[in-house]
């Protein structure tokens, strides 16, 4: 009797230990979660980002977690699952998919009004990029825009004026043709030019792949970009335009860039390559860039976003802290912070506010060709792209832009059994 | 049961304790997600959320779906190459690693390094060996004035270029061709060399059907291995160009970790364990037509 006694006592003590200790503990900081796909050199980047946020949020500590991009998907299933998701995630897209399958919450049911104000003003124009049946899914934690980069030293060397790059398709397809050049076993040794991404170039050409919830895949506007993709490879023989893009496919990181090797003429890349060219392109590289060039009736300025969102998981531990986080990045408070993740990352900030200071001043400066991305994103609506089926709307659209490359059947054609497959695939979603 | 005896019931309990380890592993392990995945092939289940019973749909809707015979095609195309070119191609150089030479153990060393090389790193390489412009197999053919084709990255060339590539790891069924023909009884050589028989005689009439144990254990296990061929296609092509690499366990993981449809990728999965139990009892039953085992009539 004696030792129960004790034994009790004991546990009741350690019982109270145990709640001063979580008392304590309460005003210690809260620590969130993050999940990111940056390797290499960039996962310094966040690190330095998460060091700044809580130079100025003490109360919050950040563990950024390396996990890439391919493997995002299963892992965050995994610990969804299994209730134990990370604080924050990025993504390069697919929030939809999240969002139709209950897996993230809407965040602006954790913003107060004035929140919300601050986020619209800050993300202006993008933020309807985050929406999706009338709720706030994601943060742009960082924006992409597209544009054509030229080498101006391939330029003079065919004689084409350095300072007038195309501005329509036409003058696009006569100068690549003018840029190509061939080896001596007859295959190309440099492409002027050539159609990559149909998912982008359809919206160059006035096409959309979905008007609100419904597939759009033959829209006369992708069908009029996919005979154009089409063209490339009448032109200058689909084999060696496949034997050209593969050869390079296992060579894209880097100073083997295709454009920094000068494999390119004029490519459509995004605004970080500005970077990847001042860090590993020889001194006499000489470029420019200009918006993608439209067809007659086509979308000028087209620049698409298909980038980087926030976004918080359910079953979150600490959702309100993941969204202080998501909030600096919009730049409210901290502007001199935002545009100093600017020019760490050349991820471009929204507001005017923050494009007033003198260091994102100063960055402009040392990088004109920034210029131009952050002129496009402010003259243009980006396009979305809100549909529960997104990535295997984007496996087909890559498959049907392989036959069309290939020249395996009409264009039309491939394209309306995509609109018919993937709105199968939605039906079945939403049965 | 009958009775038994005390040291009976005590040996038995001992013996399930020592072998709890495992048993609790393989329940949890194995047992259970073969018996949930049968559970959730018949629901609409995306893993965020419960999943949904909606009876024989999955496997209705399979037979509905191109992409689902796009990659069978692609897998029975790809088994029926590599299998018997593997056995074929496996037994040969198990021939030539039985011979009597010099630097035997270097040549058998050789044959097998492939096998030990992660199949990531071997995909990696590979498609260097095959990059049209730069890769060394090109470059030899265009010696021979043949214009190299441009292998995975055309549709008509990815499957064969895939097939090539998986003969290169010829060398673990080779290891366990060359362990069958140590096994071949000397005195059977012996005796065909009293009645004066060639070589080649020797081969075809003693060593092969000799060996026709372990040629069937190999082509079984190739044919499992074809039916879920996997990594390569996901790190070289990943399905493409135009679905001409999409395999089923390629679809079937894009089913289930990048379109979140588990239930309908489970359904996969069992269809394909019947796909692949049927081809290996159908081996198995032809086995009585052409593998001889010794000692047997």
């Amino acid at each position: 009797m004696q030792l129960r006694k004790r034994v009790l006592t004991l546990c009741v003590l350690a019982l109270v230990v145990a709640l001063c200790q979580g008392a304590v503990l309460a005003q210690e900081p809260v620590t969130i979660t993050l999940w990111h796909g940056w390797t290499g050199a960039w996962t310094q980047v966040i690190n330095d980002i998460v060091e700044m946020f809580e130079a100025s949020h003490p109360h919050i500590k950040v563990k950024p977690l390396v996990v890439p991009y391919d493997e995002r998907d299963t892992k965050l299933m995994a610990a969804i699952a299994a209730g134990d998701p990370p604080d924050i995630i990025y993504t390069m897209g697919n929030i939809v998919s999240y969002a139709a399958r209950d897996a993230i919450v809407p965040l602006d049911k954790l913003m107060t009004p004035d929140e919300l104000q601050v986020y619209k003003d800050y993300q202006y124009p993008l933020y309807q990029a985050n929406e999706y049946k009338g709720h706030i899914w994601s943060f742009h934690g960082f924006v992409d825009a597209f544009a054509l980069y030229y080498n101006k030293n391939h330029f003079r060397e065919v004689g084409l004026d350095p300072d007038a790059p195309p501005t329509d398709i036409a003058t696009l397809d006569a100068y690549a043709e003018k840029l190509t050049t061939m080896n001596a076993a007859g295959q190309i040794d440099r492409a002027g030019f050539l159609p990559d991404d149909l998912w982008h170039w359809a919206d160059v050409f006035g096409g959309s792949w979905l008007d609100g919830d419904k597939i759009t895949a033959a829209h006369p506007g992708n069908i009029a970009a996919a005979e154009w993709f089409a063209s490339y490879s009448r032109k200058y023989d689909v084999r060696k335009i496949v034997a050209f893009d593969s050869s390079l496919a296992t060579e894209r990181a880097q100073a083997l860039d295709p454009f920094i090797s000068e494999k390119f003429s004029m490519q459509r890349m995004g605004q970080w390559k500005i970077l990847d060219i001042d860090r590993y392109a020889p001194e006499d590289f000489d470029y420019g860039v200009v918006p993608l060039p439209a067809p007659p009736g086509g979308r000028k300025n087209s620049m698409i976003v298909p980038s980087g969102y926030g976004l918080i998981p359910k079953n979150a531990k600490h959702p309100e802290a993941a969204l202080e986080y998501l909030l600096y990045w919009v730049g409210k408070g901290h502007e001199e912070d935002r545009a100093k993740i600017f020019t760490l990352g050349g991820w471009f900030p929204l507001s005017d506010e923050v494009t007033k200071e003198p260091i994102y001043q100063d960055y402009i400066q040392r990088y004109p060709h920034f210029q131009v991305f952050s002129d496009l994103l402010r003259k243009t609506d980006p396009t979305g792209f809100a549909t529960p089926v997104e990535l295997f709307y984007i496996d087909r659209i890559n498959n049907a832009r392989d036959r069309i490359r290939l020249l395996q059947g009409d264009p039309k054609a491939i394209l309306e059994r995509v609109n018919s497959e993937v709105t199968a695939e939605l039906d079945k979603l939403n049965k | 049961m009958g009775k038994s005896s005390p040291t009976t019931r005590r040996n038995r309990r001992l013996g399930l304790l020592f072998t709890a380890p495992w048993l609790i592993g393989f329940a949890i392990f194995t047992i259970y997600p073969f018996a949930a995945s049968i559970v959730l092939s018949f629901t609409q289940y995306s893993v965020l959320s419960p999943p949904k019973f909606i009876g024989w749909s999955n496997y209705l809707d399979l037979f509905r779906d191109p992409l689902f015979w796009t990659s069978m095609y692609n897998t029975f195309y790809f088994a029926a190459f590599s299998v018997p070119l593997g056995a074929i191609i496996g037994v040969l150089l198990a021939l030539l690693l039985n011979q009597d030479v010099k630097g035997l153990p270097v040549y058998r060393t050789v044959y097998y390094l492939p096998s030990i090389v992660p199949v990531v790193a071997s995909a990696i390489v590979w498609m260097w060996l095959l990059n049209p412009y730069y890769g060394i197999i090109n470059a030899i053919l265009e010696r021979f004035g043949i214009p190299g084709p441009g292998w995975i990255a055309d549709p008509a060339w990815s499957k064969p270029a895939l097939i090539i590539m998986s003969l290169w790891g010829v060398g673990n069924s080779t290891l366990i061709y060359l362990a069958g023909l140590q096994d071949v009884p000397v005195s059977l050589y012996e005796s065909a060399d009293l009645d004066g028989a060639q070589a080649w005689h020797k081969t075809i009439y003693i060593t092969i059907p000799m060996i026709t144990p372990t040629i069937l254990f190999n082509v079984v296990m190739g044919l499992i291995n074809a039916f879920q061929y996997f990594t390569q296609a996901y790190i070289m092509t990943n399905g493409g160009p135009a679905d001409s690499t999409l395999f089923y366990s390629l679809y079937l993981y894009n089913n289930s970790f990048r379109y979140f449809k588990m239930g309908y990728a489970s359904a996969q999965a069992w269809l394909l364990f019947i796909i692949i139990m049927f081809f290996t009892l159908l081996l198995l039953r032809s086995a009585r037509h052409w593998v001889f085992y010794a000692g047997e009539d």
